[in-house]
């Protein structure tokens, strides 16, 4: 018992105190680095199997990611650091093949706009004399290449226009200035007293620019600031056999609103 | 303190007002002239519908018809109230009576014709809001014989009520303001020659 | 006079001459005298004020020309009927106190202290007579209108030919008749013709109640307005009448028929004519 006794006061219960409290802080930082995720050499190397698996797909074309999470995969390979010479060798090649392939979309990205634009200006220009309708089966063949360029929607707005002037020009004119027409001709020939032609022509004015004989016609008298003021709202048939009995025209068209078929559903005048 | 309250809501009582006050108080002149040019145009279109329905040319059923028209311009129950040099005494018409009577004169021939003149009076307002206004317009009458030539010519000063009255309606979903122009009363006397 | 008020016309007028010469085709000789007429009570109003220019294009507050005293004072003179009554001493004063640049006056179409005097053909018991209505404009609700707030039918006033009498000596309730229970009051009633002399002296007909009740009874039956005059108080000490001119001339529609200078009580005692207002 006194050897046990002596035995004890010979050992240096500093230095023991010193190695437990090491020892202990060990363990604490261990379960604290596991707390804040770094890796065990177990799931480190489970890891960079994966990364070099995936890379490796990328490296050789077979990879199904798209581009871009190709390209956030060799980032984050990069970043992980994992200082394997095989792994790093991996995101070289794939760094390389990645940046191929991207060349390789640009390249035909510009040959897909160069082609567009060449397209768009042909047609702009219309040398080969197409129709409204063949012009505007070209211009949708050009929008389902899904070019993305600011220069090329621009063209196709400009090739839309086009295609619009077109169709009203044969037509006859622009809606507004057909109308104006029709109204000048009812009020001309109700002048000269041929009401049986003023009345025809009211009824073809009708069906051919509008949606029915009570589209509503509301006429401006005065603008000021947000406030309008408009004459009591009537319908075309009405306005039309006004403009005959008063054999006067007094409005001129300010805006129309066309519904599905084209024809128009609501038209305002304004006061000459 | 209490004063200074009562006056701050008094304030603001007269500030609700007249944010809530309606488009057709208020009007600027640009507006009121403009208004003013839309009740002249009822006049003129009513002037166009007189002509036509006096005109012995115009076929009776079209007469009918401008007739229907010129009646749509009037409130309901407006009166023509005629006098003459040699009648001073007011005869009152209804307004579809007056047409018919005017479409059936026993000339061979009519001429209407409109001085350019007319004055349009201040709108002013009724107890119910509508503005009432009255346009002055000048007309010669000339009735004619196939023999004789002219037989008789007038001229006569039509004082000629105008109401107009703000309404809204929906058209298309949108809402919009109108001025909705009725004529009324009308006094019809000769003028000297 | 004459002659001084033509030329004075004339010269006022000129515009209307350059006017018409100016137009081509659409105007006739006649045109000129139809822009000189005041065609309506409204324009009487405005050129009164200086409201409206020459061709009758308004003026509005802000707008230059609106009120101008030169042109007030060019345009008064032609509102007067020409061969009227007013001699140019009248006429003058009142432009002259009217436009004072220190208290020029006038005339408000919303005021009070004017009045429309209709004189109407009724027929009374089957009769045709003349009625005179006196109306004025009253304010209700978002606007105005024109009511009745007299009349002046002189078959009625045979029913109150001793209401001023104060020299009759024996037609009268005597001061004591309290005392008996007012006793003797059947004799105001015995003879019908003679109760208009137990009445207070101050007591005027009200004949507008007069004339409601005929109305309503049947005995009065409208037939028809002969003739429109309008009578003004509102400038101070002046009254005028207004009346309407159908000829064939510069001088023609509205204008002043009449006019008088006047104290506030003579105000006051004609306008109790036009109304019941005390």
């Amino acid at each position: 018992m006194t050897q046990i006794i002596s035995k004890m006061k010979s050992i240096h219960w500093n230095t023991v105190m010193i190695i437990l409290m090491a020892a202990l802080v060990a363990v604490g930082m261990e379960s604290c680095n596991k707390n804040t995720g770094k890796m065990t050499r177990k799931e480190r190397k489970a890891q960079i199997e994966m990364y070099k698996k995936q890379l490796t797909e990328i490296a050789n074309g077979t990879s199904k990611l798209t581009l871009e999470d190709q390209e956030k995969v060799i980032s984050e390979a990069i970043s992980k650091n994992f200082d394997d010479p095989e792994l790093n060798n991996l995101i070289i090649q794939a760094q390389q093949k990645v940046k191929a392939v991207n060349a390789e979309k640009q390249k035909k990205e510009q040959q897909q706009i160069a082609t567009a634009r060449a397209k768009l200006y042909d047609l702009l220009v219309n040398k080969e004399g197409l129709s409204a309708d063949e012009l505007e089966q070209e211009l949708n063949k050009i929008k389902a290449m899904e070019v993305n360029d600011s220069e090329i929607a621009e063209l196709m707005g400009r090739l839309e226009k086009k295609i619009a002037d077109m169709r009203e020009t044969l037509s006859g004119g622009s809606i507004t200035s057909q109308l104006e027409k029709s109204f000048q001709s009812v009020v001309d020939n109700a002048k000269s007293g041929n009401l049986n032609q003023a009345n025809s022509l009211i009824q073809s004015t009708i069906s051919k620019f509008f949606a029915s004989e009570d589209t509503p016609v509301l006429i401006i008298i005065s603008k000021e600031g947000s406030i309008v003021d408009y004459d009591k709202p009537t319908t075309i048939k009405n306005y039309l056999n006004f403009c005959k009995d008063q054999k006067a025209n007094r409005n001129a068209v300010d805006s129309y609103q066309l519904d599905g078929s084209g024809k128009i559903k609501e038209l305002d005048l304004i006061k000459k | 303190m209490k004063k200074t309250i009562g006056i701050f809501f008094v304030l603001i009582l007269i500030g609700s007002g007249l944010a809530a006050q309606d488009p057709g108080d208020n009007l600027s002149p640009q507006r009121k002239q403009a208004i003013d040019s839309l009740a002249l145009e009822k006049v003129r279109d009513l002037s166009k519908y007189i002509s036509i329905i006096g005109d012995k040319k115009t076929q009776w059923s079209e007469a009918q018809r401008v007739i229907e028209r010129a009646v749509e311009l009037f409130m309901p129950n407006s009166e023509i109230g005629v006098s003459s040099l040699s009648r001073p005494d007011v005869s009152y018409f209804q307004v579809r009576e007056y047409f018919d009577r005017l479409m059936q004169l026993n000339y061979d021939k009519v001429t209407i014709d409109w001085y350019k003149i007319q004055y349009v009076s201040d709108l002013e307002r009724q107890p119910d809001g509508t503005y009432v206004g009255v346009i002055t317009i000048f007309q010669r009458f000339q009735g004619f014989d196939a023999e004789k030539g002219l037989v008789y010519e007038d001229t006569t000063k039509k004082d000629i009520t105008v109401y107009v009255k703000r309404k809204e309606t929906q058209i298309g979903g949108r809402l919009i303001g109108f001025w909705d122009v009725l004529l009324g009363d009308i006094r019809v006397k000769e003028t000297s020659k | 006079m004459i002659t001084r008020k033509i030329i004075t016309t004339a010269l006022v007028l000129m515009p209307f001459f350059v006017f018409s010469q100016g137009s081509i085709g659409s105007f006739t000789g006649d045109e000129s005298n139809l822009y000189a007429q005041t065609k309506q009570v409204n324009q009487f109003f405005r050129r009164f004020n200086g409201e409206e220019d020459v061709t009758g294009k308004r003026f509005y507050q802000g707008d230059a020309g609106y009120r101008d005293i030169k042109m007030r004072k060019k345009y008064l003179g032609i509102l007067f009927d020409n061969n009227g009554p007013v001699n140019n001493d009248v006429r003058d004063a009142f432009v002259l106190e009217v436009t004072s640049k220190s208290a020029p006056r006038y005339l408000d179409f919303h005021g009070d202290k004017w009045f429309a005097e209709v004189n109407a053909v009724f027929t009374y018991k089957k009769e045709r007579q003349n009625v005179i209505l006196y109306l004025r404009l009253e304010h209700e609700n978002l606007g105005y209108k024109w009511v009745i707030s007299n009349v002046y039918f002189p078959p009625w006033e045979q029913f109150f030919p001793h209401v001023t009498d104060t020299v009759n000596q024996t037609y009268f309730l005597h001061p004591m008749s309290h005392e008996l229970d007012f006793m003797n009051i059947h004799k105001a009633f015995d003879n019908p013709q003679n109760v208009d002399y137990y009445l207070e002296k101050n007591y005027r007909p009200d004949m507008l109640t007069l004339f409601i009740e005929g109305v309503k009874t049947g005995d009065l039956k409208f037939q028809s307005v002969s003739n429109v005059k309008f009578h003004f108080f509102q400038v101070p000490h002046w009254y005028f009448e207004v009346s309407y001119f159908n000829r064939n001339s510069m001088n023609s529609g509205w204008l002043i028929s009449n006019m008088v200078r006047i104290t506030d009580a003579e105000q006051k005692e004609i306008i109790r004519n036009y109304t019941h207002d005390e």
